[in-house]
């Protein structure tokens, strides 16, 4: 049995085990961790530093269920080399892995209140594993909210979950697009529409949000709007970084690292730093 | 004297909120209930605008057609909203098409009529626009938001 690394800055050589696409230009990496003792643990929100070999590293979230820690599973979209590398490599292929790094959804802290998650486009990836542990935990929270805005139907990630999801009664899961043809029976409209339409107590709910800047700003309005107090708003952001141990500063968000103190910070945290230009 | 299930309706509504009871009874006084099949058309793009909707139970689809691209669905409301400004802008016409995406109930309110009453009454006229202001302004965000193409990577967005 390989030994687990413990040194942050040597990259971890796994194997890919699978490998499927989920829309034209992101795929689901499965690794294939069921050598490594204890597997593969890790906390919904965190992130791992995958590295293609001669190429570069990134962060990447991790997408997988967390009981499952015989396989480490993560959601690329392809915007540049690395990513491209990475999606394009074939099952039985090797990559580096260091991880799991930075902070992990409020779990704990939503248990006995309302849960509403909020994710745009590949926000989505990062809170898959906590509505895994909510869904599996279902009974220790009240009223369970996900509304997820992606571009177009075709760029609905992880539909078969959603569809799932959708069917069971005791969540309530909504979806909008950008634009649809007419061929489309769901919502249209922006993702902050559908936070309108969830029902929750305000003073008994927290929110997990994740999806590009804007959004999570428009998003943190509209949660204040009705009236969620910014304590128990979280989101998670993905400031591009390199090192992953707050040594570098190219996450930094005034005075907080992305890596170190993120990527989930609490709002009232973020806030100062959240819509400036500067930071 | 407007009709009952107007205003049993039309007070489940948030454009009821704070309207008072007399500015209540002027807008119910101008309403009555329709109810569209799925696939059905509540306006149509360039017809003449004479009224607006207030959806109480379903949902509708707001479409522009093109005949090289097809149909794009650029916005669904749902129960509550407010569909149609174009009653009250010139040149009065509807600027999409309107379709029920199940079947949907909706309080149809005659915008001559209202238009009169709005300019008869100063503070009717004012509470109705500050409405109708509220609704256009909320969705001219969230246009702003959707325009942005925000879930495409930045290299692809629209500036
Ligand atoms: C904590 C964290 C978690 C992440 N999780 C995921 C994930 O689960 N799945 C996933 O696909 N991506 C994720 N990302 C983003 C991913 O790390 C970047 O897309 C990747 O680093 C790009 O590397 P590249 O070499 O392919 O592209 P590059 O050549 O480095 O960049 C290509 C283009 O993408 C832009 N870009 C790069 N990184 C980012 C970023 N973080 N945000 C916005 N624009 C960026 C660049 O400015 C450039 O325009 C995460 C980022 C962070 C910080």
């Amino acid at each position: 049995m390989t030994p687990a690394r413990t040194d942050p800055w040597v990259p971890e050589p796994i194997s890919i085990k699978r490998i499927a696409r989920e829309s034209a230009d992101t795929a689901t990496l499965v690794l294939d961790t069921s050598e490594r003792p204890g597997g593969f643990a890790f906390k919904p929100g965190q992130f791992n530093m995958l590295y293609a070999f001669g190429i570069g590293e990134v962060p990447i979230s991790i997408s997988g269920d967390p009981s499952d820690t015989g396989e480490l599973v993560h959601t690329i979209r392809v915007v540049g080399k690395v990513t491209e590398a990475l999606t394009g490599m074939a099952p039985g292929s090797t990559l580096g892995l260091r991880g799991p790094f930075g902070t992990h959804w409020p779990l704990e802290e939503a248990r006995g209140r309302d849960v509403l998650i909020v994710a745009g486009g590949l926000g989505l990836v990062p809170l898959r594993p906590a509505i895994y542990e909510i869904l599996k935990n279902r009974s220790a929270y009240k009223r369970v909210n996900i509304v997820y805005g992606a571009r177009t139907p075709q760029d609905i990630l992880f539909s078969n979950e959603i569809s799932e999801w959708r069917g069971r009664l005791d969540v309530s899961l909504r979806v909008t697009v950008d634009s649809a043809g007419s061929d489309w029976f769901g919502h249209v409209g922006v993702v902050t529409s559908l936070v309108k339409l969830a029902r929750f107590d305000p003073e008994a709910t927290v929110a997990m949000v994740c999806g590009p800047e804007i959004m999570m700003r428009f998003a943190v309005r509209e949660l204040e709007t009705q009236g969620i107090a910014d304590e128990r708003i979280y989101l998670s952001t993905e400031r591009n970084l390199q090192c992953g141990v707050g040594l570098c500063g190219h996450c930094q968000h005034g005075n907080v690292f992305v890596c170190k103190d993120g990527p989930v910070f609490r709002y009232d945290r973020l806030a100062p730093f959240f819509s400036k230009r500067e930071v | 004297m407007s009709d009952p299930m107007v205003a049993l309706w039309l007070s489940e509504t948030p454009c009821a909120v704070g309207l008072g009871e007399k500015n209540f009874e002027k807008l119910a006084s101008c309403g009555w209930i329709e109810h569209f099949q799925p696939g059905a058309f509540l306006a149509r793009e360039g017809q003449k605008a004479s009224t607006f909707f207030l959806i109480h139970g379903g949902s509708v689809a707001l479409e522009l057609h093109d005949a090289a691209t097809g149909t794009a669905m650029t916005e669904t409301l749902g129960v509550g909203d407010a569909v149609g400004v174009s009653w009250l802008v010139p040149p009065h016409r509807y600027h999409v098409d309107v379709r029920a995406l199940e079947p949907t109930d909706v309080l149809v309110f005659d915008g001559d009529r209202l238009k009169e009453l709005m300019e008869a009454d100063a503070d009717f006229g004012f509470a109705i626009t500050r409405r109708l202001l509220a609704r256009v302004y909320s969705r001219l965000e969230e246009l702003r938001v959707q325009r942005l193409d925000l879930y495409q990577p930045a290299e692809g967005r629209r500036p």
